[in-house]
């Protein structure tokens, strides 16, 4: 199942297996909002048995390496793509679940119930890795010192026509709000200033921001439903938090 | 089949992960939910679009600095 096969990444993730440079499972997530609404992996030992998955997957169980990529697999590619987009996928789920597996294997990952962090640490860093592969890649070739997108975010001329009518829509949503709405909606989007800030400032209490917000998105989503049929706009989505 | 895991992350959540904006250990624990839950995978990237598209009306609208409406007015929508 687990071809093992050089990969060009390789070399900038040595040491990614290091016990001690993994992120640990924070200790208070009880104390989160998160923690309270979306569920840890210290919730999930009831549901997975994740001693005994690493276990298996350390005897070398086939079975025990398909049930991780029964778990893992799908989000890896979900994150990998979402960071780097769509070019050699493939290649980079593979050099990202075999990590996960050979460190298992060697025995590296002394809490099981850590896995689900361990699998993400390993995936941001190998977003890291191949961000600094590209940067080093493109100094290299242009000898110039500049930003670099990473993933190709090109889209193909559909997209790009359905993005633009999208965009239409959006527009004619927003004019048909009055200026304050426009400029709630605008402090919050585009200026990123906080949900306190803004309704502190515009005299707002929490119920009618997020009805703002959610009636917009209603508004979006209800014409995305009538009059497209496209999938979501992955290409062009968002790099959140930094690897 | 693929695992997945309730309750579902919120949607406010979902949106300041899409805007950069949770602290790293809220991240942490977002992503590990996210990395074994296809249905928050689907509904992430409906957030994100939605992010990409306002900003992007937004800018084309070309609204003015902030700071000169007040508060006098009622929420519209």
């Amino acid at each position: 199942m687990l071809a093992t096969r050089r990969s060009h990444t390789s070399s900038a993730l040595d040491g990614s297996n290091d016990p001690a440079l993994i992120d640990p499972v924070p200790e208070s997530l009880s104390d989160l909002e998160i923690a309270q609404q979306a569920q840890p992996a210290e919730a999930l030992r009831g549901q997975v048995n994740w001693q005994e998955l690493v276990e298996r997957i350390h005897r070398g169980e086939e079975a025990g390496m398909e049930e991780l990529y029964r778990l893992f697999g799908r989000g890896i590619r979900y994150y990998l793509c979402r960071q780097l987009g769509h070019q050699e996928l493939d290649d980079k789920v593979h050099d990202t679940f075999l990590i996960v597996v050979q460190a298992i294997r060697r025995g590296e990952l002394r809490e099981p119930e850590r896995l689900m962090g361990f699998v993400r640490t390993v995936v941001r860093r190998q977003v890291a890795a191949y961000i600094d592969e590209v940067v080093h890649s493109r100094r290299d070739e242009l000898n110039l010192d500049v930003g670099v997108r990473v993933a190709d975010r090109r889209n193909n001329p559909e997209q790009s026509a359905a993005f633009r009518q999208k965009v239409e829509f959006m527009r004619g949503i927003l004019r048909s709000l009055s200026e304050r709405d426009r400029e709630i909606l605008t402090r919050f989007y585009l200026e990123e200033q906080s949900q306190e800030l803004i309704c502190k400032d515009m005299n707002l209490s929490e119920t009618q921001f997020r009805l703002l917000k959610s009636r917009a998105k209603a508004r979006f989503g209800e014409i995305g439903r009538r009059r497209l049929q496209q999938k979501p706009l992955m290409s062009v989505s968002l790099r959140t938090s930094s690897p | 089949m693929n695992f997945c895991l309730r309750p579902h992350i919120p949607d406010d959540l979902l949106e300041r992960y899409a805007m950069a904006r949770l602290s790293p250990v809220e991240c942490a624990s977002f992503e590990e939910h996210l990395l074994i839950c296809p249905i928050c995978q689907e509904r992430l990237a409906g957030v994100e679009e939605f992010v990409v598209i306002i900003r992007a009306a937004l800018v084309e609208l070309g609204v003015e600095p902030v700071g000169r409406i007040g508060a006098q007015a009622a929420v519209s929508l």
